[in-house]
């Protein structure tokens, strides 16, 4: 895209007819003024013709803060919107609008009883004409401008509707919450099971013949200790697991993407000396 | 009988103690309320510069116009835009950033399209730098 014009970037060009008003001719009549802006209009008018609408605009703007002259203003202005309407840019279409509304200044001006009569840019008779024009010019760039703006929140709309899926299957807090819970009862099952290897030992203890009085009693005591952890511990352990992998399930079916693998997985593993669930995934 | 120099006299006095009455805040407070008014224009001090709000220049002012070295105007639009046109030709659309104008008494006139936001003669002394403020109602 070529580079952006903002309506303050493009204001009356320092060179402006008060600093020509010392040099400037005493009269100016509208066939001067004609004769004045027809080389600006035709390098303009090529300018557009060659795709550069942006261009031909800031040329017409310059001759125009040069001569006061709201035709070029106008011209101006309509090379703007050009501009704006091709690469659906806002701010050069309401650079067109600034250039309409110096143009409706010049116009209102003229027909005011200060203004300079030996200063006649343009003929009484086309002053209602040219005050149409500049406001039919702002009637489409307000048109325009309200067209981009839907255009562009039409766009961020599905960007935003594109985003949703995304954040949901990135950080599904079911999964997570499931992940958690089958992660505690993994460990309640864990402990379950050690409670049941401490009550065999020490029962195996317990039965042992040379075994008596005070020691018997302490392996007693292990033993009841490891049974009460196991009681505890595989229960619970059992429920845990079995609501966090519910959970992930909905988790996942919920915010599933088909070309996704899932985020968490439980699975049993059996390997030499252990035996249990694992739990795998990524948060 | 009262004496015509005592009546004199008095009058002077009374004259000084109102003049001494009115403190330089109030002064500056009652400018400032005048130039926030719609359609006023505010300058700010200068010497030999004023501002004569629905005032015309006559035809002795156009004459006299632009014979000693010329003065520059930075002017700004409050709350809105304007173009500003000097002795009856565009000057510029505002913010106005140091525009040549001729010294001597100068009609102003600020518009946005069909509404005039400011009108009067200002006079510029010769050489200065003057900055005016209009309000857009």
């Amino acid at each position: 895209m070529s580079t952006a014009v903002t309506p303050a970037a493009v204001r009356a060009s320092p060179v402006g007819p008060l600093g020509a008003l010392f040099a400037a001719p005493k009269k100016v009549t509208p066939g001067q003024a004609a004769q004045a802006r027809m080389p600006v209009q035709q390098r303009a008018a090529a300018l557009s013709a060659g795709g550069d609408a942006r261009g031909a605009g800031m040329e017409l703007d310059a001759k125009a803060a040069e001569l006061a002259d709201p035709v070029l203003f106008l011209d101006a202005a309509n090379a703007y919107y050009e501009a704006g309407k091709a690469d659906r840019h806002i701010p050069s279409v309401e650079a067109g609008m600034e250039r309409a509304r110096i143009a409706l200044d010049i116009l209102n001006f003229l027909q005011d009883p200060s203004a300079d009569k030996q200063f006649q840019i343009v003929a009484s008779t086309e002053i209602s004409g040219l005050i149409a024009r500049a406001n039919e010019h702002l009637r489409k760039s307000h048109e325009l401008i309200k067209e981009i703006e839907a255009e562009d929140a039409t766009g961020g709309l599905q960007a935003s509707k594109q985003d949703k899926p995304r954040r949901k299957g990135g950080g599904n807090p079911m999964v997570i919450g499931g992940a958690v819970l089958t992660a505690l009862g993994v460990a309640g099952l864990g402990v379950g099971v050690a409670g049941l290897a401490i009550g065999k030992v020490n029962q195996d203890n317990v039965e042992d013949p040379t075994v008596y009085g005070a020691e018997y009693d302490d392996f007693e005591e292990k033993g009841k200790r490891g049974n009460m952890l196991a009681w505890v511990g595989l229960p619970a352990g059992g429920v845990l697991v079995a609501v966090g992998i519910t959970l992930i399930a909905i988790g996942l079916k919920r915010g599933k993407k088909p070309e996704e693998s899932p985020v968490a997985r439980v699975q049993p593993a059996v390997a030499g000396g252990f035996g249990g669930l694992v739990l795998t995934g990524r948060f | 009988m009262v004496r015509p120099v005592f009546l004199l006299r008095s009058a002077l006095a009374v004259s000084i103690g109102l003049v001494l009455l009115t403190s330089p805040a109030e002064t500056i407070e009652a400018a400032s309320l005048a130039c926030m008014e719609p359609g006023n224009l505010c300058l700010e001090p200068l010497q030999g510069a004023s501002w004569q709000p629905g005032k015309k220049p006559s035809r002795k002012d156009s004459k006299r116009r632009g014979k000693g070295r010329a003065g520059t105007l930075f002017l700004t639009i409050d709350n809105g835009r304007g173009s500003v046109f000097i002795n009856g030709r565009y000057a510029g659309t505002a913010p106005l950033d140091g525009t040549p104008i001729p010294s001597g008494n100068n009609h102003v006139q600020v518009r946005d399209g069909m509404i005039v936001l400011s009108d009067g003669l200002l006079t510029v002394p010769r050489g200065g730098i003057l900055r005016a403020t209009v309000n857009h109602p």
